[in-house]
């Protein structure tokens, strides 16, 4: 039941980006896997919301919620398959031919890495504190009926976060509910497709964008770092953020003419699916609508701004609305922004605080993943930078969301209620996995791409 | 130059993925205690208190932080406050428990069932 219910939720997400990308490309080519895993994911996250607001709604059981979906996805299928079908060019720059062994050496990493994941999984099935302490948790208490959905909520368990988004909770919930009991393998296999989908996506999409030997280094990079596939086997929610940020950033290199507004309502959609996820997605879709906003003006006119903020609505909104609801009227405030303003003020005035938080900001950069950023360094160095003029606008669009990530993320520790030393130990290395795979495509884009016949000139 | 470039850059590449796998077995060795025989000690408790909402909690030592957010996880969908003044408490003492149950539990509370392995139920008693 597991695996028709993973399948049925992986063809809710097919027909929705086959009809929104509308791309015609050979089965098993670069932007073929691209499309698989975002399909995984978008499937994924409606799976979840669909769950979410059909239990709270109308305390429907599991059975129910899958039948609906079932015919969701049959009137999508037969909806779809009548329109107009039209192709479009995701990006401009074609994949590069010839072939260096450094994939094989990515492949290797790559299996080894399954391996370790799945060691981590058997040693530890509930996954690391987090996970059982927050998303497992979550999931019981709302696989547990109206009850679970009340007690989740109570003040006496504040500690378990309860105004967390609900998107892995929700398909954890989804699927113990459709198999029957609460089998550790729900969250572990959950927690595999979003590791490894993050690094399938990115190698899929700088291999067509920078070629093989790029593709190769950029998955060594994610992979080498080591706390990403741990992080990814303790079934961290960051892995899946960092997923859906990855899977939003990738659209930005979209250079259709005329534009695919499709693209656009795929990236509101995932970037609400970030929201989804987790708070800091939040913080992401107002960085992402307002850089959006400032390039596409930068680049045309207000008038195109508007026309693209139509087209992300359409995907965004749904989300929104519910998310909305959920942060409105079901889940308590964020324990983030409990302080008072004259507190957060004397905090907003300590310079002390905010030295303290460039310095760790800085080491914890450097340190980061295994000191891949110094890796990084070596591969620009040693690779030399192009930054073809095709794909400049998405390159800078990706940097400026990125900084202003970090830029939100200082200042939430900033203001932090929490103590400042603990808080930056504990999460600060998580937030800097969360933007991972979206740094590396972003530095990829900047390599210059080589292939063998370039090599032989 | 450029297919030197090429070797340093695959050697730098496997050099990183080397110190990559070897960092992730040594993070795998360190795992934390695994939880599934924590969880399992709480079996039967939940049934034994049906469609009850909250019950209180009570510990041995020192507060354990780990132990208690455990103990809830386990009984999801009941609600296990960090308070040994409720009606109802659970009792989370681990082994070796019978002087400490004698000595400063049953004065205060009446055992209403030992599930075993240091995991018991209580009923406060009327002062």
């Amino acid at each position: 039941m597991f695996v028709i219910s993973l399948l049925q939720s992986f063809l809710l997400g097919f027909i929705l980006v086959n009809r929104l990308l509308l791309m015609k490309v050979p089965t098993f080519s670069s932007l073929w896997w691209v499309k698989i895993f975002l399909s995984t994911g978008v499937g994924i996250g409606m799976s979840s919301l669909i769950y979410v607001s059909m239990q709270y709604l109308f305390q429907l059981t599991p059975l129910t919620i899958f039948l609906i979906e079932l015919v969701l996805l049959s009137a999508l299928f037969l909806y779809y398959r009548g329109s107009k079908k039209e192709s479009y060019l995701l990006m401009i720059q074609q994949p590069l031919k010839g072939r260096i062994r450094m994939t094989e050496v990515f492949f290797i990493l790559l299996a080894i890495s399954i391996g370790v994941f799945i060691y981590n999984s058997y040693l530890n099935p509930h996954g690391g504190w987090d996970a059982w302490a927050i998303w497992n948790m979550h999931a019981r208490f709302i696989s547990s009926g109206p009850q679970g959905w009340e007690n989740l909520f109570s003040p006496h368990i504040t500690w378990t976060h309860p105004d967390y988004p609900l998107l892995i909770p929700g398909i954890i919930a989804r699927n113990w509910g459709l198999i029957g009991n609460r089998t550790p393998m729900v969250p572990i296999t959950i927690a595999f497709i979003f590791t490894f989908g993050t690094v399938g996506l990115l190698v899929a999409i700088v291999r067509f964008l920078k070629g093989q030997y790029i593709s190769a280094l950029a998955g060594i990079a994610l992979l080498g770092t080591a706390g990403f596939v741990q992080l990814g086997a303790s079934q961290s929610a960051d892995i899946t953020l960092g997923f859906f940020f990855l899977s939003t950033l990738i659209l930005l290199y979209e250079r259709s003419k005329p534009r695919n507004k499709g693209m656009l309502i795929l990236a509101g959609l995932l970037a609400g699916l970030a929201g989804w996820t987790k708070n800091e997605g939040l913080l992401f879709i107002m960085v992402f609508l307002a850089v959006r906003f400032l390039v596409t003006a930068w680049h045309r006119n207000i008038k195109t701004c508007f026309s693209e903020y139509l087209s992300l609505g359409k995907g965004l909104i749904p989300i929104g609305l519910v998310i909305l609801y959920f942060k409105i009227k079901i889940a308590p405030g964020s324990d983030l922004f409990n302080d008072s303003m004259a507190h957060i003020l004397d905090k907003l005035l300590d310079v002390e605080r905010y030295f303290n938080i460039i310095k760790w900001f800085l080491r914890e950069f450097f340190l980061f993943g295994n000191g891949v950023v110094l890796v990084l360094l070596a591969f620009i160095f040693l690779a030399g930078v192009k930054l073809g003029k095709e794909i400049r606008r998405g390159v800078y669009t990706c940097l400026l969301v990125l900084v202003l990530m970090l830029v939100g993320y200082f200042l939430i520790f900033v203001i932090t209620p929490k103590p400042l030393e603990w808080h930056l130990a504990t999460s600060l290395e998580r937030l800097y996995y969360q933007l991972a795979a979206s740094i590396l495509l972003t530095v990829s884009m900047f390599l210059r791409p080589w292939s063998i016949s370039e090599n032989k000139r | 130059m450029k297919r030197n470039r090429i070797l340093v850059l695959s050697i730098a590449a496997i050099i990183f993925s080397l110190v990559g796998i070897f960092r992730v077995l040594r993070l795998s060795s360190g795992q934390d205690q695994e939880i599934s025989c924590d969880i399992k000690r709480f079996d039967g408790v939940k049934e034994y208190l049906g469609d009850r909402r909250v019950v209180g909690y009570v510990y041995r030592g020192g507060f354990n932080l780990r132990n208690y957010y455990l103990a809830q996880y386990a009984l999801v969908p009941i609600i296990v406050v960090n308070n040994s003044n409720l009606p109802l408490v659970i009792g989370n003492f681990g082994r070796r428990n019978r002087r400490f149950i004698r000595k400063s539990i049953e004065p205060k509370y009446e055992v209403v069932k030992n599930f075993g392995n240091g995991v018991f139920l209580l009923r406060r008693k009327k002062e």
